[in-house]
């Protein structure tokens, strides 16, 4: 029942534009045993219904451009299929430090990033970058 | 916001088309960003926002509206490979799905009250530790 507590906890991270969804897969290993290749299908497999409640809302506040997504999916499926098909063959010690470089590049980024994400400060003034 | 500014000051080659940019450096974006969903499990939107941002100079609320829809599709497909590698658990999935969920609408509420800066200090810390704990760590 904990994991619910804790996937909330990084939920609400996401839910403010801050992407707690990096923190999950740590959460998982660390806080709750589950091997490194488990804990990355997990987040991705939960990610979907997060996601679909998100869309809905950037939709409804028309904040999404289907061009751009559209060419995004162009590039970001082939590289799902092979990032995934290589994660899968690749063994669980070197995939967790492959993805602590990832946390420690975003982690910096997080850090120093100077600019407010789009909620927040940007709230009034995005409304007139459109 | 200044990237932004500097964006309007400067359209240069990239920007001459009302801020949406070429399909093909699009696909090269999302190329990068669904190998690393694929090979991390996550991280499609935390790649994908930033660049659009900086690099194609696309405006952050419809740069995080678009990166959305692309990131679930993706990582639709790349839980299908985890899947037929066994690597994912329903039960699992499902108690974290339901957790993220309620956080997440938890969170969207709580961005209107809270300084967003603090808390992705504490976030970034957060990160640094788990970074430094897989990187050498057992």
């Amino acid at each position: 029942m904990w994991v619910i507590v804790a996937a909330a906890a990084t939920g609400i991270l996401s839910g403010m534009a801050v992407g707690g969804g990096s923190l999950l897969v740590p959460v998982l290993v660390y806080l709750f045993g589950v091997p490194q290749h488990q804990a990355q299908g997990v987040t991705l497999v939960s990610f979907v219904p997060v996601a679909a409640v998100a869309v809905y809302a950037h939709w409804r506040s028309r904040n999404i451009i289907w061009g751009i997504s559209a060419g995004i999916l162009l590039g970001s499926l082939a590289g799902a299929v092979a990032g995934a098909t290589l994660a899968a063959v690749t063994k669980a010690a070197v995939l967790r430090r492959v993805f602590g470089l990832y946390l420690a590049g975003m982690g910096l980024y997080a850090f120093f990033q100077r600019d407010e994400p789009a909620s927040a400060q940007g709230q009034g003034k995005g409304q007139s970058d459109r | 916001m200044s990237a932004l500014a500097a964006a309007r000051r400067d359209p240069g080659i990239k920007g001459r088309q009302s801020g949406r940019p070429a399909w093909w450096r699009l696909a090269v974006l999302g190329l990068g960003a669904g190998f690393a969903n694929g090979f991390l499990g996550t991280g499609g939107g935390s790649l994908i926002v930033p660049l659009l941002v900086f690099w194609l100079r696309t405006p952050e609320r419809p740069a995080h509206g678009s990166a959305l829809p692309a990131v679930m599709l993706t990582s639709v497909v790349s839980a299908v490979v985890y899947m037929r590698h066994a690597f994912v658990n329903w039960d699992l999935s499902l108690k974290v799905a339901l957790g993220g969920m309620v956080g997440a609408y938890i969170g969207a509420k709580l961005t209107q009250r809270l300084h967003p800066l603090l808390l992705r200090r504490i976030f970034a810390f957060f990160m640094l530790v788990a970074a430094v704990r897989m990187l050498w760590g057992r």
